[in-house]
């Protein structure tokens, strides 16, 4: 254990995450130049990342922090975005240990047919359950709890994602795939109760948006550069109010305003880079499915949300939602998050509740609405704890003041939030409220594959869909 | 040289994934070529390249101010029909040089 401390702190996770992921590669007979190609980009990546975020950090950092103590804006937790959350989860001890232990749990769930998707080729995601865990390591002090934390997440975004299948291969029109990514497909419940309130009150029949004329209206808040500018622009004048007669001023704020906006515009690319470790991993083992080397007649193939975005209704949904989501944030008496980078992803979540809504604007705007109003509050909870996470790993500083950093898509998950609760509740109460989660977990697993048709319909799945499975298996 | 944009939702993940394959079918085929990636929100602007492989389905029918053909990528995601992208990837890239050449002359 020492020695492995004493590694850990000499190469620090930029070099260590990239070795333990060539490692991992190799392992799965990745051929060894991708490998090793994949790593050094991830390495390259990873120390971009941490550059530009303290660039980030470093520049609208103080002027948040201003904006907090002298204007009374109480709005210290920056959405540093998912791809930021994801680097931090993925340099954490966990995060690295998810990568070959969570490959392994997903294969035996996939074998043992526990589930139907098959998760590992969306291994990017894996930082949507990891990340709970993390922050329950850090609150107990006990790596297992965080482990089982991180479990728990995997179980549930398996259970999502089985739901939800059938419910999205026929509305986006892609066979044989499924949402795996936890914070996402974790809507579906919360979709259907909607849909469902809704049709009761008579308001999705009535109530008709058209996507092609909200595209073009609110279009313009779904530019990074924009969200960028306007951001920290806004900010740096709200900070500044009291000195507003000023040149400094100005030129803070034009500053201010440039440098967010061009840290917006630089994450994807870094993201880009750092993703490219894991994409030999996911893309081997999809030809290696598809290949047939795994037998198994029907199973969803977990794919990355970035897919779906683009589709009309997903895209009006996420678009229109993006001025009211910035106003709650603004408004909402206890938030704490200043959103920022994950602004532009609002269309990658609309998915869920676009698929249970078959395309219903209106009714995917009121379910993503309230979530998100949610979503404001759990980030809330969660970014002190997050900060703490992200500074182990040196990716913020560790003396930010006031500051902390959090991201949208990833702690706008009720049931995330809620396992954390379980899993680091006081004392003694934890095992109740452990074995309570775990109780829920498998009462709803096993109603849903009692009543699995059903359950499917109700998120939204036509009758046809069952007949072709039918009749596809009668010919196999 | 043969100018490609890749788009996702995000222009990160399933970016990445399609642009290395892309890379690697248009190496065997020994075409030169770059690829900047894109996000599908920006592609209906885009000037500067000769085809844009967008990793999903939407899009596609985007249309592109200066007339760029869009072609979805899925299949390299999902590995559903890879070989025939591949197939048609090589043929639209090669047409593509061809009009060029002869574009020059």
């Amino acid at each position: 254990m020492a020695t492995l401390k004493f590694i850990i702190d000499l190469f620090g996770s930029t070099i260590l995450v990239p070795v333990v992921v060539f490692i991992l590669a190799l392992f799965l007979k990745v051929e060894l130049r991708k490998a090793a190609r994949a790593a050094i980009n991830m390495a390259v990546g990873l120390t971009a990342f941490n550059a530009i975020v303290s660039v980030l950090l470093g520049n609208l950092g103080p002027v948040v922090t201003e904006m907090v103590e002298h204007a009374g804006v109480n709005l210290p937790a920056l959405d540093i975005g998912w791809s930021a959350a994801a680097i931090i989860v993925y340099s954490n001890r966990m995060g690295m240990l998810f990568i070959p232990f969570g490959l392994l749990l997903n294969f035996a769930l996939f074998l043992l047919k526990w589930t139907d998707s098959f998760q590992p080729t969306d291994i990017w995601n894996y930082y949507h359950f990891t990340f709970w865990g993390i922050i329950v390591e850090l609150a107990t002090g006990s790596t297992w709890l965080g482990v089982a934390a991180a479990i728990m997440g995997m179980l549930w975004s398996l259970l999502f994602a089985d739901w939800l299948a059938p419910s999205l291969q026929t509305y986006y029109g892609y066979n044989g795939v499924t949402l795996t990514a936890y914070g996402d497909n974790v809507m579906t419940p919360w979709a259907i109760l909607c849909k469902w309130v809704l049709n009761k009150l008579g308001l999705l029949d009535r109530i008709k948006l058209d996507p092609e004329t909200l595209k073009e209206k609110f279009g313009f808040f779904g530019d990074p550069l924009m969200i960028g500018l306007v951001v920290g622009g806004a900010v740096t004048i709200v900070a500044k109010y009291h000195a507003l007669g000023s040149a400094e001023t100005w030129a803070l704020v034009l500053k201010t305003a440039a440098i967010t906006a061009a840290v917006m515009i630089i994450y994807p690319s870094i993201s880009g880079l750092f993703v490219r470790g894991l994409t030999p991993i996911s893309q081997t083992l999809n030809e290696r499915i598809r290949r047939g080397e795994i037998k198994r007649k029907d199973f969803y193939i977990g794919i990355d949300p970035a897919v779906f975005f683009g589709e009309q209704a997903t895209l009006a949904t996420g678009l229109v939602l993006i001025p009211i989501f910035l106003l709650c944030a603004i408004f909402l008496p206890g938030n704490k998050v200043l959103p920022l980078a994950d602004i532009a992803a609002l269309p990658f979540f609309a998915a869920p509740a676009i698929a249970v809504m078959r395309g219903n604007v209106f009714g995917a705007a009121i379910t993503l609405g309230i979530w998100l109003i949610f979503g404001l509050y759990a980030n809330s909870d969660i970014a002190a704890i997050f900060t703490q996470a992200a500074a182990a790993v040196g990716a913020v500083p560790a003396d930010v003041g006031s500051l902390y950093v959090t991201s949208i898509v990833v702690g706008k998950n009720p049931i995330g939030w809620l396992v954390y609760k379980a899993f680091s509740a006081p004392g003694a109460i934890r095992w109740v409220t452990i074995a309570l989660m775990v109780g829920v977990y498998l009462v709803t697993y096993f109603l849903f594959q009692r009543n699995r048709k059903a359950w499917q319909m109700a998120a939204g799945a036509p009758e046809e869909y069952f007949q072709e499975q039918s009749a596809g298996a009668d010919t196999l | 040289m043969l100018r490609l944009v890749v788009a996702c939702g995000g222009g990160i993940f399933t970016t990445s994934v399609v642009s290395e394959q892309v890379s690697e079918i248009l190496k065997k085929a020994r075409i030169q070529h770059v690829i900047n990636p894109a996000k599908i929100t920006e592609i209906a602007n885009i000037t500067d390249a000769d085809l844009i492989v967008v990793t999903g389905k939407f899009g596609t029918a985007t249309r592109n101010v200066a007339n760029i053909p869009i072609i979805s990528g899925l299949a390299l995601l999902t590995g559903v029909g890879s070989e025939e992208f591949a197939e048609e990837l090589v043929s639209r890239a090669r047409a593509i040089e061809e009009a060029k050449k002869s574009g020059n002359a």
